[in-house]
This record gives C-alpha cells, sequence and structure tokens, in this order.
C-alpha cells in the first residue's frame, strides 16, 4: 500500500470503517511511518472538534409552524402540483426552463397588450373577413349575406319582416320596364313599394359595401348615396332601386346588414292615379288629332293661329302627364329603399359580460401577436440580409490581410 | 421507544396530526441541525426543515419500515437542504449557531464562539455534497451505511467524500487541531 493509498484510507480508520486487512495494512503503515501518524493524529482531533460543536436545535415553535402548514396543506396542495411538476421537467431545465419562461412571459405579455391595446380597434379585424365573405355570396342565400357582425341579428329581423311587401301579388308581376305598355297593367299591379330602413352595424364600409352586393344581387341599383361622418361615427343614407319582385329579398337581406333600429315599409297603390294619367293622355291625344286635321282644313291665318296654340299647349301637357306616366311607371317596376346606417358607437357594456366582444377581442390579439413575431422574424432576416455583404467584405479583407501579412513570412 | 415510534407513525399515517406533532418534536432538533450545516444559515435551515417534515407527512404512506424512521428523515431533510443550496447562488456561511450558553466564564464563551465560527466557516467551504457527508457523519453521528442509503451512494462514495471532506476542513483548521510534526 502506498503513502497516498494509506493517506485517503486515515479518514475510515478513525471510524472503523475500513475492512479487516485493509485497517491492519494502514496501522501497520502508521506505525513505522512518522508522517502519517501525525497526519492521523491531526486528524482525529479535528474530528473531535467537529464532534464536541455545539448542538444546534430547531427554533421555538418549530413543530407548530409545520403542523399549521400541514393544516393549510389542502389549499397548497394545488400550488404544490404545479411546483413538483416544474420540478420535474428535465435537468437541463435550468437554462431551458428560463429561456421557455421568459418566451412565454414576452408572449404572453405580447398577447395581452394587444388584448388591452385593442379598445376601440376591432373592427380592424373584423374588416378582413367580412370583405373574404362577401365576396363568396353572390349565390343567392341570403343568410350567406350577413356578415359577423350582422349575423347574430339575423334572427330577429327575418322574423319580424314587413308583411306588406311580399304577399300582395309581388311575384306575379313580370317585369314590364317598357313604360309604353304599362297600358296593359292589371289593376293589381298599379303598386309602389317603398321601404325606410335605419340599421345600426359594426363596421361601416363593410356594410357600404354589403349593400352594393345586395342591390347588384337583386338586379336593382344603389341609387344614390351621401355618405358622411359625424363625432367620430360614420353614417350615411343609401338609395336603393330594386325591381318590385325581388323587393321583398332585397329588404330582408338589407335588414340583415346590421341591427335594425327602425323600419318602415308603405305600399301604395297608383292605380287609380295612373288610370287616370292614361285616360287625360288619350284625350288629349284625340284633342291632337283632332286638331291636326283641323289645321289640314284651315284656311284662315287667325284660325291657324290658334289651331297652332292650342296644338302646342295639348303636346305639352301629353308630354308632361307621359313623362309622369313613365315616372309612376318607374316607381312600381322599382321599389325604393332608403337604407339609412349608422355606425355602432363604442360598445358600453351592457351585461356583465359580452363574450362576442371577448371573442373578437382574443382573436384580434391573437393575430397581432402572430404578425408581431413574423414582424420580428422579418426583421431579424433582414438584419441579417443586410449584415450579408459586410460579412463578406469583411470575411475577403481579413483573408487578403492574411494574405499580405503571411507572405513575407513565409518566403 | 421503538414502540411507542411505531404507535405513532401508525398514527400518523392514518392523518392524526397530533401524533405527528409528538414525531416533529422527538426529531426536530437532530433534523433542524443537519439543515443548519448544510444550508448554513438559520433562514434557510428552517425552511428546508419544514419542508422535510411536511413531505415526509405527505410520503408516510410509502415509507416502509425497513430502514429507520430518523434515517428515513434524514434523507428527505438532507435532500431538501441540498436543493435549497443548489437552488441559490453560492454565499459564505458566516451565521454563528445560536443557543450557546455554555456556563464558562466570559474568556471561555468567546473562544468556543470563535472554534465554532471557524467551524461553521469552514463547513461552508466545502462543496454541498461533501458537506453533508461529514456532517451526517462527525456532527450527527450516523454510521457510513445509514449515510449511504441517505444519500443513495455506495459506501465507497460515502468513505471518500468524509475522507476527503475532513482533509480539506483540517487544512482549513490547521491551527485548532496544530501543524503535523
Amino acid at each position: 500500500m502506498t503513502h497516498d493509498d494509506v493517506r485517503a484510507r486515515l479518514s475510515a480508520l478513525i471510524d472503523g470503517a475500513l475492512n479487516v486487512r485493509e485497517s491492519r495494512e494502514v496501522e501497520a503503515h502508521v506505525a513505522v511511518c512518522a508522517a502519517c501518524a501525525a497526519r492521523l493524529d491531526t486528524l482525529r482531533s479535528m474530528v473531535g472538534i467537529l464532534r464536541e460543536d455545539e448542538p444546534v436545535s430547531a427554533p421555538d415553535g418549530f413543530a407548530a409552524a409545520v403542523r399549521l402548514r400541514l393544516e393549510r396543506q389542502e389549499v397548497g396542495r394545488s400550488a404544490s402540483i404545479v411546483s413538483r411538476a416544474l420540478s420535474r421537467l428535465p435537468r437541463i431545465e435550468l437554462s431551458w426552463r428560463t429561456a421557455g419562461a421568459a418566451a412565454a412571459v414576452a408572449v404572453v405579455g405580447l398577447f395581452a397588450l394587444n388584448v388591452l391595446r385593442d379598445q376601440q380597434g376591432q373592427e380592424g379585424a373584423f374588416r378582413q373577413p367580412i370583405g373574404a365573405e362577401q365576396r363568396s355570396d353572390s349565390a343567392d342565400s341570403p343568410a350567406a349575406t350577413s356578415s359577423r357582425p350582422a349575423q347574430e341579428q339575423t334572427a330577429a329581423p327575418r322574423e319580424s319582416l314587413p308583411a306588406a311587401p311580399a304577399p300582395q301579388g309581388a311575384p306575379t308581376i313580370k317585369a314590364q320596364s317598357a313604360p309604353g305598355r304599362a297600358a296593359s297593367r292589371l289593376p293589381s299591379q298599379y303598386l309602389v313599394r317603398t321601404g325606410r330602413v335605419a340599421v345600426e352595424v359594426e363596421v361601416f364600409d363593410a356594410a357600404s359595401r354589403q349593400i352594393d352586393e345586395i342591390a347588384d344581387a337583386t338586379g336593382g341599383i344603389v341609387a344614390s348615396r351621401s355618405v358622411g361622418e359625424e363625432g367620430g361615427v360614420s353614417r350615411g343614407t343609401f338609395v336603393v332601386r330594386v325591381p318590385a319582385e325581388r323587393f321583398a329579398d332585397a329588404a330582408r337581406r338589407i335588414e340583415a346588414v346590421g341591427r335594425v333600429r327602425t323600419r318602415e315599409y308603405q305600399t301604395r297603390d297608383v292605380g287609380e292615379e295612373f288610370v287616370d294619367v292614361e285616360a287625360r293622355l288619350r284625350n288629349l291625344e284625340r284633342q291632337e288629332a283632332r286638331l291636326l286635321s283641323f289645321m289640314d282644313r284651315a284656311s284662315r291665318v287667325p284660325d291657324l293661329i290658334a289651331i297652332e296654340g292650342e296644338l302646342s299647349r295639348v303636346r305639352g301637357e301629353i308630354e308632361q302627364l307621359t313623362g309622369r306616366r313613365r315616372y309612376l311607371a318607374n316607381r312600381i317596376d322599382l321599389s325604393t329603399i332608403e337604407v339609412e346606417v349608422t355606425q355602432k358607437p363604442a360598445k358600453k357594456p351592457g351585461g356583465f359580460w359580452d363574450l362576442d366582444r371577448t371573442i373578437a377581442r382574443l382573436q384580434d390579439a391573437f393575430l397581432s401577436t402572430v404578425r408581431q413575431i413574423l414582424g420580428a422574424l422579418e426583421g431579424l432576416a433582414a438584419i441579417v440580409a443586410a449584415l450579408a455583404p459586410l460579412a463578406i467584405l469583411a470575411a475577403v479583407g481579413w483573408i487578403l490581410l492574411r494574405l499580405l501579412v503571411r507572405r513575407p513570412s513565409s518566403l | 421507544v421503538l414502540d411507542d415510534e411505531r404507535d405513532l407513525l401508525e398514527r400518523s399515517r392514518r392523518g392524526d396530526l397530533d401524533a405527528f406533532e409528538q414525531l416533529v418534536r422527538a426529531h426536530q432538533d437532530h433534523i433542524y441541525a443537519l439543515t443548519f450545516r448544510i444550508t448554513g444559515n438559520h433562514e434557510d435551515a428552517n425552511d428546508s426543515a419544514q419542508d422535510a417534515f411536511v413531505k415526509a407527512f405527505r410520503a408516510l404512506r410509502h415509507f416502509r419500515g425497513d430502514a429507520a424512521f430518523s434515517t428515513w428523515l434524514h434523507r428527505i431533510a438532507s435532500n431538501a437542504a441540498l436543493d435549497l443550496v443548489r437552488r441559490r447562488p453560492p454565499q459564505p456561511l458566516m451565521e454563528i449557531p445560536s443557543g450557546l450558553t455554555a456556563p464558562e466564564g466570559p474568556e471561555d464563551v468567546a473562544q468556543r464562539r470563535e472554534v465554532q465560527r471557524r467551524i461553521h466557516a469552514a463547513l461552508g467551504q466545502l462543496p454541498a455534497e461533501f458537506r453533508a457527508a461529514v456532517v451526517l457523519r462527525d456532527l450527527q453521528g450516523l454510521a457510513y451505511d445509514e449515510i449511504a442509503r441517505i444519500l443513495r451512494v455506495p459506501i465507497g462514495t460515502v468513505r471518500s467524500r468524509i475522507s476527503r471532506a475532513r482533509e480539506a476542513l483540517r487544512v482549513q483548521l490547521t491551527d485548532l487541531v496544530g501543524s503535523e510534526g
């Protein structure tokens, strides 16, 4: 046994923790080696000092503190489960766990920031999906017309749709756009339908686009629009003209654009006026024909002048009545819906919790976070890209420098 | 005494906090001394000793009694203390053990205090695993095989750790133990 072997075993020798053969060998060495004997002595007294060390006792109230914790065990259990679960993560953990936690905190923070920041900004998030939906909804299903913010509203208006315009023979009307043939109308067909709807919408622009599409889809037009902003709230009035037989359809779709605040539908029977206008027209036309025949036979200048004057009056009246008839025919053929669109003002909390709003905000915040992360990555990539030429230059420069420096020494 | 302990254990296992409190009182000084020596300060010692007893109570179902209860407690406590030491940043262990009411004269007291402080500081210089081994051996007075079970290392490892720990202490405390001839 070498010197070092012996020294490594002195400690165990003191404790009697060597086997018989080992301890005999060590004791034999110590007996003849003064240095090792001295080392053994100092070790012994060292251990002696340690063992005489003043005993330490638990502080007062220790057992009570433990008991208190055990009594609260139930309360603390969930927390301890979490901490135990955390402490069971793999051992490389420390760096990984810290990095992961930091990343999680960053993402959660970003997300929270987006949720908070998004007090009024939610329409921005809506804009995209609405546009997308609208493009795909040219199919005739009215349900498809409604965009997300409007969808919640569709149920009510559909039930409360005006009874007036729908049943009164609208489907039997054949499109009769030529005013000249208006004379052949049946009495039930002299109906002018008008509607006035005020809707409140989430996103004004989207609603405006929707109204265009509704006019398109029902074969009508947006005859006029006036749009303005007032106290940060966009509002506008749209006059939509649609063929009479599509009136009910168009009205239903328009009501689905937003939350209906007021609605007003009228059906006016203009049959009497129409018949009257036609009768007067017929009379005037006959009168005109008679006057023309008088004119042929008249020979005296004063007579001619009188007839001429009468003729132009009759002609003027005919023009006027023809215009009136055309107007009436137009009103009958194309129904008018005036839509007043108001953007919903920043919502005041109605109940305790507005789930839709929460979902919208979460969705928006989620997307913003993803966008920001992508943006950050993009920025990083851009930085790398920007530095790449510099790095290449630096590398080339370094290589050149090395070549220049080396050449003399290698010669 | 052993039958008593077995009885208390049985009752504690069924959730009897009174019985467990008696067990705590019986072992608290030993366990506290251990965690104090390993952690080096009273605050951490208190924390890890409490943790150890709380854990022990929860794990009592798993204690099969094939080792002594005190050995089992020592294992839980030394693990708790070592965990705590590993988690915290390294720091000097300078806190002086409290409760030194020796009956000697003032000079004696002062001198003993100085020795205590030196020992404590020297222990604080050791790596935690070595410190645990030597504390269990020389301050807690446990046998090698118990220490091996507590630290869950082979006996040979216990032996070398104690040996190296003592060697390091000897170097640090040369003036107290006298230099070799």
